[in-house]
């Protein structure tokens, strides 16, 4: 009894695994493919797309392309500082918002609450017109603030709605020894709260970051001059309507990812915490 | 050092009254408990005395000073919380030192505070841990540590010692009683145990359905319960409570029918108060039955439960409907359905009249006071 128990639990894992592996494969494939191809030249890519860099095929072309030629640098950096900074902001505005709402009964709590977790299931998209009056108007046209702003009002919903609900779970016990202790309520939040809520913080801000960091539309819009560009609107560049840059495509891709990359390694101990957070007493 | 005066205190969380009036005078240096069943009303209590709820009507004064609308940090108190409420990412040092680093108290000073409750609290080698790695009752001591810190005025537990097994809890409640003798302050301690009250405390309040039921020392309220619910709730085990009819008044006393209970004309300080054809209730505690024989009160009937933990055994015994609990010697050999009969002293009986409310024992209040000094 126990071991035919065992034994289906043992399958019912490898079942498990087995699924997840696959998607995992799936997932990564075409990561996969893009990696491999920026190493080879133009036509070992057209020749076989599927296969590993060798002796002949293997070329830097793309990054030298990429890295001496053209304005990607530039365009890193710009993607750099417009993500790294309304991540910034969007937390820490959207921990202090989330704090509120889960700590204070004030008159239209609720309310509020509803109306900041609206934005998660509507679209910004949807106000891009609305957005590029405003932004015209402000002349803020073809400046990262402009971006920069725009992002944080897109983070802000997720963020406010996954920490409030977070900062609700956090025993009213320690909020209240803190009182007693003399603990102000801005220290309570940045030295007892903030802290406490790092899983939370790690999980929002991968799930933030992800977006912004690969948004075309905004880019585009708002800030498409040659000095504003992000990276995934500098590669559509060597996108042309005749003949694209394959080369220089992979190449910018790849390094694209780097960065995010090690942003979601530092961010991933703590999101993987988060996500299996009292899942274990 | 501090004392407390709480007048006529309401409490309501929207239309449920929790609170409704309560006084009570508190001196200074006094350790008092609020004991009570779960529900009653004694960590809200607790909270508007700490500052962490807002007081619906009422005052309350501290050093005779209103302290109403003075945030928790202004009255000058500590509390102690039953989930122990330990800052779970800063080390032991940092988790007692925080609320004096944030009122801006200098380096060395803090030092020598933490170190003095660490020592105070055998808590010396664990400083550097996190409360993850420490027992219950290490957390709870690190607790205590953090009120000891900031020498606040008032000391108030949250049914502190809860959330540790006996054994500790028995030595925490030793340690407890160390810290009001060494410190002097004045404490307030929260508790449904009524063991843990009882010895703890100068004085207990007990409340119930948020009034207060009774104020005094633990032998008053042992031996001169103001009115049924604290008679059934100190004491274990629980007081026999067995309705009856008042017979006979005279001056040898009030005759009582208690059903196949045997027992004479009984005094009472205030027996005037009752009637012929009175409703009653009688009260006996258990361990106020002897198996020996030879005192005037007698009750006979067979047994029906017999819990035996050595010293003594605990008997449940069938007369007619009613089931009483006594407790006799731990040797007697009776078994289930045996016939019993086991006496008592007339004079340990306590009576309450028709809405519960205790007629005063006789010579009691001597007797008290004698066993107090
Ligand atoms: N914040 C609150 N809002 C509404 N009702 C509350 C609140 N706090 C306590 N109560 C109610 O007040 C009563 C007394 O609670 P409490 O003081 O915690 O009891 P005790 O500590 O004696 O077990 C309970 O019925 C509880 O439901
Ligand atoms: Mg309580």
């Amino acid at each position: 009894m126990s071991h035919t128990h065992r034994a289906r639990r043992h399958l019912s894992a490898g079942m498990i695994h087995a699924i997840l592996l696959s998607y995992t494969l799936l997932a990564l494939w075409p990561i996969f493919l893009v990696i491999i191809n920026s190493f080879k030249s133009r036509k070992a890519i057209f020749r076989d797309p599927l296969a590993l860099p060798n002796e002949t095929s293997f070329s830097l072309i793309g990054f030298e392309k990429v890295l001496i030629n053209s304005d990607f640098l530039l365009y890193f950096s710009n993607s750099l500082i417009v993500t790294v900074t309304a991540l910034i902001i969007s937390i820490l505005i959207g921990a202090m918002a989330a704090w509120a709402l889960s700590e204070y009964d004030f008159k239209g709590n609720t309310l509020l609450g509803l109306y900041l977790a609206i934005g998660i299931m509507i679209p910004i998209r949807l106000g891009s017109v609305s957005i590029l009056n405003l932004v015209v108007s402000l002349d803020l046209a073809n400046t990262l603030t402009a971006l920069i702003l725009v992002y944080i009002a897109q983070a802000l919903p997720l963020i406010i709605f996954i920490l409030s609900e977070f900062m609700r779970q956090i025993p009213t016990d320690l909020k209240e020894a803190a009182r007693c202790d003399g603990v102000s309520e801005y220290k309570i939040f940045f030295q007892i709260i903030l802290p406490l809520s790092r899983p939370a913080l790690g999980t929002v801000a991968v799930f933030s970051m992800v977006p912004i960091w690969n948004d075309l539309w905004f880019p585009l819009i708002l800030a498409p001059g040659e000095e504003t560009r992000t990276i995934t609107l500098g590669v559509q560049q060597f996108i042309g309507q005749y003949v694209t840059d394959w080369n220089s495509v992979l190449a910018s891709l790849t390094l694209a990812i780097l960065p995010i990359l090690l942003l979601y390694l530092i961010f991933s101990r703590q999101l993987i915490r988060g996500i299996t957070a009292g899942a274990v007493k | 050092m501090a004392s407390i005066q709480l007048k006529t205190i309401k409490k309501s969380f929207g239309p449920v009254d929790v609170l409704k009036g309560i006084d009570i005078d508190i001196k200074d240096g006094e350790f008092v408990a609020f004991v009570g069943p779960s529900g009653c009303g004694k960590s809200t209590l607790l909270r508007l005395i700490a500052g962490l709820e807002s007081i619906t009507e009422g005052d309350l004064l501290i050093d005779e000073t209103r302290m109403n609308d003075l945030s928790p940090k202004e009255r000058g108190i500590a509390m102690v919380f039953q989930s122990y409420a330990l800052y779970p990412h800063m080390s032991v040092y940092k988790n007692m030192a925080f609320g004096l680093s944030v009122a801006k108290k200098d380096k060395a000073q803090i030092k020598e505070r933490v170190m003095n409750a660490a020592r105070i609290l055998q808590l010396e080698e664990y400083l550097d841990r996190y409360p993850r790695q420490l027992s219950g009752g290490q957390r709870q001591r690190v607790a205590i540590g953090r009120a000891i810190v900031r020498n606040p005025k008032v000391f108030l537990f949250d049914e502190p010692l809860s959330n540790l097994d006996a054994a500790l809890r028995a030595d925490m409640r030793v340690e407890l009683a160390r810290l009001h003798g060494d410190l002097k302050s004045t404490m307030i301690y929260v508790t449904h145990d009524q063991i843990e009250a009882m010895t703890l405390a100068d004085k207990i309040v007990v409340l119930y359905d948020g009034m207060l039921q009774q104020v005094g020392t633990p032998l008053e309220l042992y031996h001169q319960p103001a009115n049924l619910f604290v008679a059934g709730f100190i004491g274990s085990p629980k007081m026999n409570l067995i309705k009856g009819k008042v017979i006979a008044r005279d001056e040898s006393g009030i005759t009582l029918d208690i059903p196949h209970l045997k027992l004479g004309p009984v005094q009472f300080a205030d027996a005037q108060r009752l009637e012929p054809g009175d409703d009653i209730t009688l009260g006996i505690r258990p361990n106020d039955f002897s198996d020996k024989g030879g005192q005037a009160g007698e009750l006979s009937g067979s047994v029906l439960l017999a819990e035996r933990l050595g010293n003594e055994t605990v008997v449940s015994i069938k007369a007619g409907d009613q089931i009483w609990t006594a407790t006799i010697d731990g040797l007697n050999p009776v078994r289930l359905g045996d016939e019993i009969t086991v006496t008592f002293d007339p004079q340990s009986i306590h009576l309450f009249d028709k809405d519960g409310k205790a007629l005063e024992r006789l010579n009691l209040s001597s007797l008290i006071h004698e066993t107090l000094k």
